[in-house]
């Protein structure tokens, strides 16, 4: 699991909310790193288990979750249905290859905030966390 | 009243021949020159009502019209045939098509206003025959001379073009006989008083015609035929030849010997009958031959070809399960590598940027070529080429291409493998089509989601024809085979279809082909192992595929 603190100055937003990523490829996860770490503070996880762990510990801070669905360990999909289980107000963006309508619908219905398709463009993963933690802080 | 000569006879042989054929043509040619041909056909068959009209007509007052609407029939016989000719043969003569045709459209015009035909007379006694007029000369040499030309440019073409098309057109060149046949008739009308017997060789145009659109498409058209429609056809055509010369023949002997004996006809027909049976066997032995029947090797090639193709349409729909896989395994690099070459203008100056920038884009383009190279080795339509291969790395690398269908069927795989590497010489690619259309089967068997457990394991063979003694642990110097088990936790086979399952075409899916356990039982073969199937309905099934290591 690694951190990064960068505070974001969109007056908007809370300063405290942090972006949770649970993706089990490094290449996404630093993908994902550089294109919201100047703007929102990160945790990168490996897998669901250190997610949950990391969101058991500090789940107050973290404002988004941006979880993968094919893990080599986990189904994303048990993994988004604990979470919301356990902190229904917490949002979770979908972001996985697997384009599929049954696959979205199963996500939407468990929950999910949003469902991007990879490879995914820069603008749109920041448009989907910026719209996620605005919300959240209204 | 009613005159049944032969001639008659031989137009009513044109009508059960032509008609047929007209309506085959007509329905079955998708082309330009299936539709030009068909036209050609419909005027043989006008010529044959007319013949046969005229041939029973007893009234002279009639016999002119007749007479004018079989030769008009007669005149168009060329004429599509000549177009359809330059339409087989790709040429471009339309200063010939508008000569045909004008030539035609005259002659028929003059035919209408009299000119031709003026008049008719009674023909050794049993035709009324029409009288040619000066012009009717000139539209018979017309005739022959567009006849004979469209047949020396089919015999032209033959020369240059390919076998399949040789095989059509020496058929159409053949038929000319039904032309030869046919000139026949225009003696009388020139006042040369001869029976016209050689309409009876118009119908082996006909049959000549349909042999080459039935065994080699002529006009493009693909019939698949059953035994039992040809036998059909055969004995259709047999019984109205038969009937036609029974008729002919108590026609000959009352017309010229004046003779009234029903006792005779029916001796008559009997003797016809027995020179017909055997010709009806054997004309269907050569149907048989021809269109049917092959040699053992032809036959052993066939199915050779047929081996293959059934092997080959599964790889294509193992390649193209694979190829869904890739593209979604390939996303994850790709993402990485857009998502970085998209900072990099940013980004510098950046030393830990560029390092990383080094490492992950290095390593997911390493990815991506490594996910292409598996499909593409998959893919080669090579021999088989058993080479010492890494059973739970291909395993692991199937099961990752089918990741996301896991995922969409709602099925957890369960690996059991031995802790030991498993190597077999095998060839890796045959084994991942044979493990990939098993794990398909399986996810088809759990609509609503299940468990998927593969195993591998050691099995030490006690005795022939007995059971094995599976052991995770031991060594594989032991005399033993390796067994790859795949079980999932499905609707299961019913032991009725559990005997037929290795069959070829045997499905009970949908969509299914029938062919993969049929493949992979002889993708086993090939490596001298073996596959098992164990079944119970609503508990699940087990594919065992066993690989003997002696």
């Amino acid at each position: 699991m690694s951190t990064n603190s960068t505070s974001s100055n969109n007056s908007n937003i809370s300063p405290k909310k942090q972006v949770l990523v649970i993706d089990d490829e490094e290449g996404i996860r630093e993908s994902l790193k550089l294109i919201l770490a100047d703007e929102f503070p990160m945790i990168l996880t490996n897998d669901g288990e250190q997610g949950l762990d990391c969101l058991a510990n500090n789940h107050q801070n973290i404002g988004i979750v941006l979880l993968d669905i094919k893990m080599p360990n986990d189904n994303g999909l048990h993994v988004l249905e604990e979470i919301k289980t356990k902190y229904p107000d917490l949002k979770v963006i979908i972001i996985t290859g697997y384009k599929s309508v049954e696959t979205a619908n199963e996500a939407v219905r468990l929950g999910a905030a949003g469902y991007i398709v990879k490879p995914f463009k820069s603008d749109e993963i920041l448009a989907t966390v910026r719209k996620n933690l605005t919300e959240n802080a209204r | 009243m009613f005159n049944l000569n032969p001639f008659a006879i031989s137009g009513l042989l044109i009508i059960v021949t032509y008609f047929p054929l007209f309506l085959f043509i007509l329905t079955k040619g998708k082309t330009k020159v299936a539709r030009i041909f068909s036209l050609h056909i419909l005027a043989v068959f006008c010529w044959g009502l007319g013949a046969f009209l005229n041939g029973i007509n007893t009234n002279p007052d009639i016999s002119i019209n007749l007479w004018k609407f079989a030769y008009a029939s007669v005149t168009l016989i060329p004429v599509f045939l000549y177009h359809a000719v330059i339409l087989m043969t790709r040429r471009k003569a339309l200063l010939e098509m508008i000569l045909i045709y004008s030539q035609a459209i005259y002659f028929l015009f003059m035919l209408a206003i009299d000119k031709m035909i003026p008049g008719n007379y009674y023909l050794l006694n049993s035709i009324y025959w029409m009288t040619g007029s000066s012009l009717y000369i000139y539209s018979c040499i017309a005739w022959g001379i567009i006849a004979s030309t469209a047949h020396l440019k089919l015999l032209a073409y033959y020369k240059k073009c390919y076998p399949k098309e040789k095989r059509q057109i020496s058929a159409l060149i053949f038929a000319i006989i039904g032309f030869v046949g046919g000139a026949n008739n225009f003696l009388p009308g020139l006042g040369i008083k001869i029976y016209p017997y050689g309409n009876f060789l118009v119908p082996i145009h006909s049959m000549l015609v349909t042999y080459a659109i039935l065994k080699h498409q002529l006009l493009d058209i693909h019939f698949v035929f059953k035994k039992g429609i040809i036998y059909t056809a055969l004995l259709i055509l047999i019984s109205s030849i038969y009937l036609s010369l029974v008729l002919g023949f108590e026609k000959i002997l009352q017309g010229h010997f004046n003779y009234h004996s029903t006792l005779t006809s029916i001796i008559a027909a009997f003797f016809i009958g027995i020179l017909f049976f055997p010709l009806r066997n054997r004309v269907q032995a050569l149907v048989d031959k021809y269109f049917f029947k092959r040699s053992p090797s032809e036959i052993a090639a066939e199915n050779l070809m047929l081996r293959r193709e059934v092997a080959e349409k599964e790889k294509f729909k193992a390649v193209s399960t694979l190829a869904s896989g890739l593209s979604h395994e390939i996303k994850n690099p790709l993402t990485a590598i857009t998502t970085f070459a998209e900072f990099l203008p940013d980004k510098l100056n950046d030393k830990e940027f560029l390092r990383k920038f080094a490492r992950i884009v290095g390593n997911e383009a390493g990815r991506i070529n490594n996910l292409v190279e598996q499909l593409n080795d998959f893919a080669k339509p090579a021999a088989p080429k058993p080479e010492k291969t890494n059973i739970h790395q291909l395993l692991n690398d199937t099961l990752d291409f089918l990741n996301s269908k896991f995922i969409h069927n709602r099925v957890e795989v369960v690996k059991n493998f031995i802790p030991e590497d498993l190597i077999l010489n095998v060839d890796p690619n045959l084994i991942r089509q044979a493990v990939l259309n098993i794990i398909l089967n399986a996810l088809d068997a759990m609509p609503s989601g299940g468990t998927l457990t593969i195993e591998t394991k050691w099995a030490k063979i006690i005795a022939p024809g007995t059971d094995h003694q599976t052991d995770q642990r031991s060594s594989v110097s032991k005399k033993q085979s390796a067994i790859i088990c795949v079980r999932d936790t499905g609707v299961g086979i019913n032991k009725k279809d559990l005997k037929n399952i290795f069959d070829p075409f045997f499905t009970k899916k949908d969509e299914g082909t029938g062919l993969g356990l049929a493949v992979t039982q002889g993708i086993m073969e090939d490596h001298g192992g073996q596959i098992k199937i164990e079944s119970t309905v609503e508990v699940g099934t087990s594919v065992i595929l066993e690989f003997d290591l002696k």
